[in-house]
Formats: structure tokens, C-alpha cells, sequence
């Protein structure tokens, strides 16, 4: 009897020594995970605004219809009251709310009014749950350079959403908190706030863009062509004030866009481009101290390079002509432009090319970038000698070419483009000396004087600019379409001071194809908007 | 001061009043005030910060008149000779059957159960009671029959006078209770000296018996037991994959008295409990209360005293001056050993559920006040065998 009852408490001791000192781990854990829980403490997504603060991307709270299907009795019944409110055909509810598991979404951020007339209908099973939402109250306006975010609101996908989503997104809080059995709070444990967002500022000014957005569209529609970029740069900071491609399309329903539409064309596309690059062989010409801008040339209307010959863009060009630097640049002469070339020699044009930073990419924060494309000096053969002086046979983005632009418009100083102040120190390089910048200078500006960048003049301020009209590549690579172009204009105003660069692309243009007929008179209104926008005064007699 | 006895052999004797606080038991008196003391301080705990009851000194309150009126009554039946029960003990048993057949007519409890008579002031839980009268008058039956005990007839006897008030607890239904009173009767039997042949032929037949009830009666259709009876004692072989509600309860007791590890969470610190996420903490998973707050030191301080007692009360049944007496001190211990095996059992996963309180800590008043009278009678036990073992010159005079 003795050792029954002796049996019976070491049976109990043991089993609890068993208990709480072996198996104590695991259990404390899982009484830990009944009483403890611990929940995301959400963080709105921060803003992105644009130079002076106006608000180009927000979060906004909207409510998401959704469903726990275990508690819908009638599937059939439920689908017939909702559809109507939430314009969702009937068939698809049904569906919806006939799954397996305990939570569906019927609508995700639903309007407001929708969300409060769904939840009216008080189905048992139905309900709404708050969402925040990424809303661009400027609809269409730099939605390239915007991107989106994923609809769970934790990810930029596209543009600065995507370059600066480590700023944005913040980080959200936890809190673990002590639970009853009815999930009631009754202490809180330990709390870590959430690391709201940062707002990032961009350089981009909104009115600007939007002018430059209409702009664009407009010649589009009329040129008929596939598409046009424009860059607008601020030559003395790096600061991009507007950077638009058309057609444009709406942040808001980015899920309704091609995916083509959605890319950042300036940034993300390479280009052949043309005779805007005849700048880069003058400015190596100049800088080696091999001309000046009054070194006279005598140029016959081709020149043969090897095998490949380069001719004049336009007929009825004498057999022979003597040009100065100043007026190759001005006449836009292939001929000429290569007869520089060949004088500067591979070696040297191959370090000015990389010196304006064609070659790498610029660093502009906005994601995507490509960088351009060149053969290396070793692998160049003839064809590649005749043809990069005027800009073929070299890829390029239209951003690269801004900022080498830039570089020339700021004394010859290139800096690092950037779309958002967060962007502090951009990274400088000094291209050429100052004086050459100012030959350089004086060559654009005498370019759309009485040269091929007609087009681009504006009353009242001199204008310094260079027209490209590039044969596109065929796609295989295997020499040039005939009749696809890139018309371009790149210029700076006001000439002497220049306060903004301004690059303008119009691609595979149907009526007109030359940069002076299509992207010059496009420069023209742009800079006649910025000016007003800008306030920068009319010079004393400048212009016609 | 002297006490007369009135009833029984002694009768017309004295007893001094000092020889009965010499004689007296001390150490089972306060093991099992500490032990009641333990668990009225666990009940405060559990339940001081449950919802609903208004008062957060609701049960503690309940309790501590219980272990009060316990604790009177005790002394009271301490200093009555035991003996006289032995002389009632048919009309105590007829009485007690009729307590419980008038249970089973007006008696009253949860979802068609009937546990309770109302009485005016109280409720009088009957089967708690008739564990106490089972004790006294199983033990004077078998007294009387000890010069039968090699008849198998008179053992069947005395299983049939068992088996009565079994059914009649089982009915109410009450099947934690009905096993305790198997309990006495095997506790009581190896005191008595049954013989090994009948106690075989016994066991046998029982486990027989327990296989019909368990395992071929339902597979032929008869249920004895209700569904939910026979899946309570089943569940705590795989709590974790039970719906019925009695698996959550377990692995709740489970968690919580792990969770415990060795020192416990602290008095009044064990989450699950306030947290509500073990249920019933303050009645029959009150030892979970224990594990968890109080830990394995806590378990065992308590496992401990209980053994202090049992301890003691096997003390008594050896040096009984009667095998009444005896039989009585068996009888209890048997019940103790048996519903503190069973409950702690329970709560830790290796015993069926079946619902039998944890001896003077499960909220209680019935339960609590039938122990303490358990304990009076005991004393009585020990005062009477000592003082006759004075003249006996068994045990030495002390000062």
C-alpha cells in the first residue's frame, strides 16, 4: 500500500518535473504566443514634392471591401446585392466569396462613397478595411519621373517611388501587447513607434513640366510622331526643372499603361545623336589647340574615310568651300565635322566623348539609367572614324546629352544631373577651359543667328543651340533606316549667362523629319514659357 | 477541564482536556490548515481579476467561511467518540442513501445535472458528503463482518453496499465521486486483510467490468457512459487534437503549469491564468493555478504536505486502538491519496478528466468542510488510541 502511494506521488512529481523543468521551453513559448501580440503599427508613406513644395505624390486613407467567404451563407445573394454597388459582374463575386479561407478582397481601395454604400448592405461576412493609397493629385504630371508603388503600398516600382523608396516608405512600428483570451489589450509590453517617411523634394518644377508635358503632346499630335522627349537643366546646379516624355501617363492608373508608355524614356533609351554631337568635335578641336574658331578649312561636299563616305546633308553644296570651325558647327557640315575629327585623331576625340560623359552613366537619380554606348578607341575602325564626329555610330540618352550640354553653358564645368534635392553634392568635372565654353558658346548662339537652329530664336533673348537630325539604327543593328529619324535641338538661353538648357528630341516626326523644321520651333515655346516662368529679362539687343 | 464521554465502550469515562491536546495530532491539523491556507491564497489569485463576479473577494470570502465552519466542525467531531458512529452506521447509511436519492429527485446543478440541495443559507453538495459516510459506515460494516473475511459472499457484500451509492452518485451524474468511493472500499479492504484470492478475483473482475463499460457495451450499442463522458476520459491521452472543449482545457493546464518552470511566474504573475486562457482555474485546474505561479518548488512544497498528511493518517490507522478506527484512517487516506493523484493527475496530463476536486484547495465549501470533517474524525482516531494506549502501557506517558 505504502509503495502504491509512494508510486502515485513520484508519478506526480516526476510528471511535473517533466513538466515545467524538461518541456518548460517550449511551453513558456507557447504561452507566450496566446498572450502576447504583437501588431504592425503602420507608417503612411511619405510625399514627394516638387521644387517650391507642391505635392506631386501623396497617401491617402481609403477603405478595401473585403470578405470573409466562411462567414457568407449565400454567396449567390451577397453577390447580387454588391455588384451593382461595387460595378463588379455578379459571376465574379460569386466566385470570390465561394473560396476556401477567411479572407478575400472584393475591391481594393474602393471610393469612399462606394466603400460606405457597400458596407451598408450589412452582409454578414462583408466588410471594409482601411488602406492607405498612393494618389498623385496632378494626375499625368511627371508620372514617368514619379513612378507608382505597388498596390500593397510597400514598394516603389518605377521613377523616384522606386529610387528613393528606402526614404519614403519609412519604417513601420511594432507592438506587442498583453492579450486575454478575448483578445482584449490589457498591458502593452513593448512598443517601437514607426520611422515615418521622409517627403523628397525633386528639382522638377511642376509648372514648368506641365507646360513642357503640353508642349510635347501638341507636337506629337502634329508632327505625328512616336513619341518626344524634353529635359529642362538648370547648367549652373545639375537641377532638373522638368524631364517629360509623351504621351504621358496617369501615376494613378499606371496598372492601365503599357509598360513601354511607363519607361523613362530620357533616361532609360539610347539614341544616335546626329549633329548635336558636332559640338564634342569642335570642343576637342578647340581644347587641344589644334583651331580656333576662324581656322579656316577648305571642304569639298564628301569626304572619303577609308571606304565610307560622308556627304553633306543637303545638295547643292559647291565643290569646294572654305568654312571656318565657326561654320561647320553653324552649317552643320558632315564633311567638316570630320575633317575635324580626323585632325583631333581617335585618341583624343575618345577622351573628349568621355569627358562630356557620354560614355558612363551621368549618376541622375532616377532609376534605370543606361549609359551610352561607344566602341573603345582600340576597336574603332574607319566607319566608326567618318561616322562619330557627326554623331552616328555613338548612343547616347538624351540625359547625357543635356548635361554635356550643360557642361558647355557652365564654363565648361559638367555636373552630375539630379531630379531630387536629396542630391547634395553632385559630382563636378571640369570638360574644357572657359574660354573654349565660350567659343563654344558663341558658335550655338551664331548657329541660331543665321545657321540650321533658325527656328529655335526668341525675341528678345540671344539663343545658343545646335539642331541633330540622327538616321535611326535599324533594330538588327545592320546599318540605318531611310526614312526613320530622332529630330533634336539642344540649347541654352540666355547665351552668355545661360540659365537653363533646354533638350528637345521629337522621334520618328512624319511630316518633317529635320531637327530645324521640328524640334527647334518646339525649343522656341518652351523657352518662351520658361523665360516668363523663370523671370529672366529680355537682353538689349539681342534676337532679331 | 475534563470531557465526558458519553457514547461507546468509553462511555461514562473522562478524558482530560490536556490528554486530548497531548494526544491530538498536530502535525495532520496543520497540514492540512497550510495546505487550506495554500489554497485559499490560490483562489484569491485566480480569481481576484475575473470579470462579473462584482467583488473581487467573492470566492475567497465563500471559501474562508468554509474552511471556518470546516475548521468547528472538526474540532467538534474531535472530541466526539468515533465509536458511536459504528453503533448508527445503518442508519447513517440509509440516511445517506436516502440524501442521495433525494438529490437525484430535487437536486440541482448545471445543464441537467443534480449535484446541490438548497438549503436555506447554502448549497449541500451530496456527494461530498457522503464520502464522509461512506468512510464511517463502510468501516463499521466491515468491523462488524471481520470475522467473515474469508467468505467471498461477505466480500461481495460489502462490494454491493458500495455499489449502491456508486450508482446513485454515477446518476447525478457524478463519476469522479463514484470512483472515489471505489477508492475507500480497496483502501479499506487491504487494511481489513482481504484475501489475495478474493482481491484477484476482484481486480479481475473490475477491469473486466471496466473493459464492458469502455469498449464491448458500446460496440454493441449500449452506452453506459454518455458520449461525452467516455470522450473526457479518452481526451487526455492527445489533448492537442480534441475539439470538444476538454482538449483546449487541458492543453491550456498543460501551458500554463510548463510555463511555470521551476520557481513559477510568481503569486498572482501566472498570465494564463488572469488572462483567462485557462479556464475553471479556481475549481477543479486549481493546481495549474499552482504550477504556473508557483512553479515545480511550488508543486512540490504542496505534493509535500499532502504527503505529510497521508503520512499521518496511515500513522493513525496502524496505532488505532480498533480496526473501526482503523478502517476509518484507510478509508480517508484512501480517498485523499486517490482525488489528489487524480485531480493533480489531470492538470498535468496523466490522469482521464473526471471532475474530482484537489482536497481542501479546489473552491469548494462542500468539499473543503467534508476534508476538515475527515480530519475531525481522525482526531478523534489518534485522541482515543492514544489515550487507551496509555493504559495499555503501548504508548509512554508524556508529560
Amino acid at each position: 500500500m505504502v509503495l502504491a502511494l509512494g508510486l502515485c506521488f513520484v508519478g506526480l512529481l516526476g510528471r511535473a518535473f517533466y513538466l515545467q523543468v524538461v518541456k518548460a521551453a517550449e511551453y513558456t513559448k507557447r504561452a507566450e504566443s496566446q498572450h502576447l501580440t504583437t501588431v504592425e503599427l503602420p507608417v503612411k508613406r511619405a510625399s514627394i514634392l516638387d521644387r517650391d513644395g507642391a505635392v506631386l505624390a501623396m497617401t491617402v486613407e481609403t477603405v478595401s471591401i473585403c470578405a470573409n467567404p466562411a462567414l457568407v451563407d449565400d454567396p449567390a445573394g451577397a453577390a447580387k446585392l454588391l455588384a451593382p454597388v461595387l460595378e463588379i459582374p455578379e459571376a465574379n463575386l460569386v466566385e470570390k466569396l465561394s473560396q476556401k479561407g477567411t479572407f478575400v478582397y472584393l475591391a481594393r481601395k474602393a471610393d469612399p462613397m462606394v466603400a460606405e454604400r457597400a458596407c451598408l448592405l450589412r452582409i454578414p461576412g462583408v466588410f471594409g478595411q482601411a488602406e492607405d493609397k498612393r494618389y498623385y493629385p496632378q494626375g499625368a504630371v511627371a508620372s514617368h519621373l514619379l513612378g507608382f508603388v505597388g498596390i500593397d503600398m510597400d514598394q516603389g516600382l518605377e521613377g523616384v517611388e522606386k529610387q528613393y523608396n528606402h526614404l519614403l516608405s519609412g519604417k513601420a512600428g511594432s507592438r506587442t501587447t498583453v492579450t486575454d483570451d478575448q483578445g482584449r489589450v490589457l498591458e502593452v509590453v513593448t512598443e517601437t513607434p514607426p520611422d515615418p517617411g521622409t517627403d523628397v523634394t525633386l528639382t522638377i518644377d511642376k509648372d514648368i513640366q506641365y507646360a513642357l508635358e503640353q508642349i510635347l503632346t501638341q507636337t506629337v499630335e502634329e508632327s505625328e510622331a512616336k513619341r518626344a522627349i524634353a529635359i529642362v537643366l538648370e547648367p549652373k546646379t545639375g537641377e532638373v526643372l522638368a524631364l517629360a516624355t509623351t504621351p504621358a501617363f496617369d501615376s494613378n492608373l499606371y496598372l492601365e499603361e503599357e509598360a513601354d508608355d511607363r519607361r523613362n524614356h530620357p533616361v532609360t533609351d539610347l539614341f544616335e545623336p546626329g549633329s548635336t554631337f558636332k559640338l564634342v568635335v569642335a570642343a576637342a578641336a578647340l581644347a587641344e589647340q589644334l583651331v580656333t574658331p576662324d581656322t579656316m578649312f577648305t571642304l569639298a561636299p564628301t569626304i572619303q574615310v577609308g571606304d565610307v563616305t560622308i556627304r553633306e546633308a543637303s545638295d547643292g553644296v559647291p565643290a569646294q568651300r572654305e568654312l571656318t570651325v565657326t561654320d561647320i558647327v553653324v552649317q552643320s557640315s558632315n564633311v567638316g565635322a570630320v575633317t575635324l575629327g580626323l585632325k583631333v585623331g581617335t585618341e583624343k576625340l575618345c577622351r573628349m566623348i568621355r569627358a562630356f560623359g557620354f560614355v558612363e552613366h551621368t549618376g541622375i537619380d532616377a532609376p534605370g539609367e543606361v549609359a551610352g554606348l561607344m566602341l573603345p578607341p582600340d576597336k574603332w575602325n574607319l566607319g566608326t572614324v567618318a561616322n562619330v564626329p557627326i554623331g552616328q555610330g555613338i548612343s547616347v540618352t538624351a540625359v547625357q546629352l543635356a548635361a554635356a550640354y550643360g557642361a558647355v553653358a557652365n564654363d565648361g564645368v559638367w555636373i552630375q544631373p539630379h531630379v531630387t534635392k536629396m542630391v547634395e553634392s553632385p559630382v563636378t568635372r571640369r570638360v574644357v577651359n572657359p574660354q573654349v565654353a565660350a567659343q563654344l558658346r558663341t558658335m550655338l548662339t551664331e548657329t541660331v543667328k543665321r545657321g540650321t537652329g533658325n527656328a529655335a530664336a526668341l525675341d528678345g533673348y540671344s539663343i545658343a543651340g545646335k539642331t541633330g537630325t540622327a538616321e535611326k539604327a535599324l533594330e538588327n543593328g545592320m546599318g540605318y533606316a531611310k526614312d526613320k529619324y530622332l529630330a533634336s535641338f539642344v540649347g541654352m538661353i540666355p547665351a552668355d549667362d545661360p540659365q537653363v538648357v533646354i533638350l528637345v528630341a521629337v522621334d520618328e516626326p512624319q511630316n518633317a523629319h529635320l531637327g530645324s523644321e521640328v524640334a527647334a520651333p518646339v525649343f522656341a515655346s518652351i523657352a518662351d514659357f520658361i523665360v516668363k516662368h523663370l523671370g529672366i529679362p529680355p537682353e538689349e539687343g539681342a534676337g532679331e | 477541564m475534563r470531557i465526558l464521554e458519553q457514547v461507546g465502550p468509553r462511555r461514562g469515562t473522562w478524558l482530560t482536556f490536556g490528554a486530548y491536546l497531548r494526544s491530538f495530532d498536530w502535525l495532520l491539523f496543520l497540514a492540512a490548515l497550510a495546505v487550506s491556507g495554500f489554497g485559499l491564497a490560490m483562489i484569491y489569485s485566480a480569481t481576484h481579476a475575473d470579470p462579473g463576479q462584482g467583488a473581487s473577494l467573492h470566492y475567497v470570502r465563500a471559501q474562508s467561511i468554509g474552511l471556518a465552519l470546516g475548521i468547528v466542525v472538526a474540532i467538534v467531531l474531535s472530541l466526539i467518540d468515533y465509536e458511536r458512529y459504528a453503533r448508527w452506521h445503518k442508519f447513517i447509511y440509509a440516511g445517506m442513501i436516502l440524501l442521495l436519492v433525494l438529490t437525484l429527485i430535487v437536486g440541482e446543478g448545471r445543464s441537467g445535472a443534480h449535484r446541490w440541495i438548497a438549503l436555506p443559507f447554502f448549497e449541500v453538495q451530496s456527494a461530498e458528503v457522503s464520502k464522509v459516510l461512506i468512510v464511517v459506515t463502510l468501516a463499521a460494516f466491515l468491523a462488524d463482518g471481520v470475522e467473515l473475511r474469508n467468505r467471498f459472499r461477505f466480500v461481495l457484500l460489502a462490494v454491493g453496499y458500495v455499489v449502491i451509492p456508486i450508482i446513485l452518485v454515477y446518476l447525478e451524474p457524478d463519476l469522479g465521486t463514484a470512483l472515489v468511493f471505489a477508492a475507500v472500499l480497496m483502501s479499506m479492504f487491504l487494511v481489513w486483510g482481504i484475501h489475495w484470492r478474493h482481491a484477484v478475483v476482484l481486480a479481475t473482475a473490475g477491469a473486466l467490468g471496466a473493459l464492458t463499460v469502455l469498449r464491448a457495451l458500446p460496440a454493441m450499442g449500449v452506452q453506459v457512459l454518455k458520449d461525452y463522458q467516455l470522450q473526457r476520459l479518452m481526451v487526455f491521452l492527445n489533448p492537442e487534437h480534441d475539439t470538444s472543449g476538454w482538449g483546449y482545457q487541458l492543453t491550456q493546464s498543460r501551458i500554463a503549469v510548463a510555463s511555470g518552470m521551476y520557481t513559477g511566474k510568481g503569486f498572482m504573475e501566472g498570465t494564463q491564468t488572469h488572462l483567462n486562457f485557462l479556464p475553471e482555474h479556481h475549481t477543479d485546474f486549481i493546481f495549474s493555478v499552482i504550477g504556473e505561479e508557483l512553479g515545480f518548488l511550488g508543486a512540490m512544497i504542496l505534493l509535500g504536505l499532502y504527503l505529510i498528511m497521508v503520512w499521518r493518517m496511515l500513522r493513525i490507522a496502524g496505532r488505532a486502538n480498533s480496526l473501526y478506527g482503523s478502517l476509518i484512517a484507510a478509508g480517508v487516506a484512501g480517498i485523499l491519496v486517490f482525488q489528489v493523484f487524480v485531480n493533480v493527475g489531470m492538470t498535468i496530463g496523466i490522469m482521464p478528466v473526471t471532475g474530482v476536486p484537489l482536497p481542501f484547495v479546489s473552491f469548494g465549501s462542500s468539499s473543503l468542510v467534508v476534508f476538515w470533517m475527515a480530519v475531525g474524525i481522525l482526531e478523534s482516531v489518534q485522541v482515543r488510541s492514544t489515550i487507551a494506549g496509555y493504559s495499555a502501557g503501548r504508548v509512554p506517558l508524556r508529560r
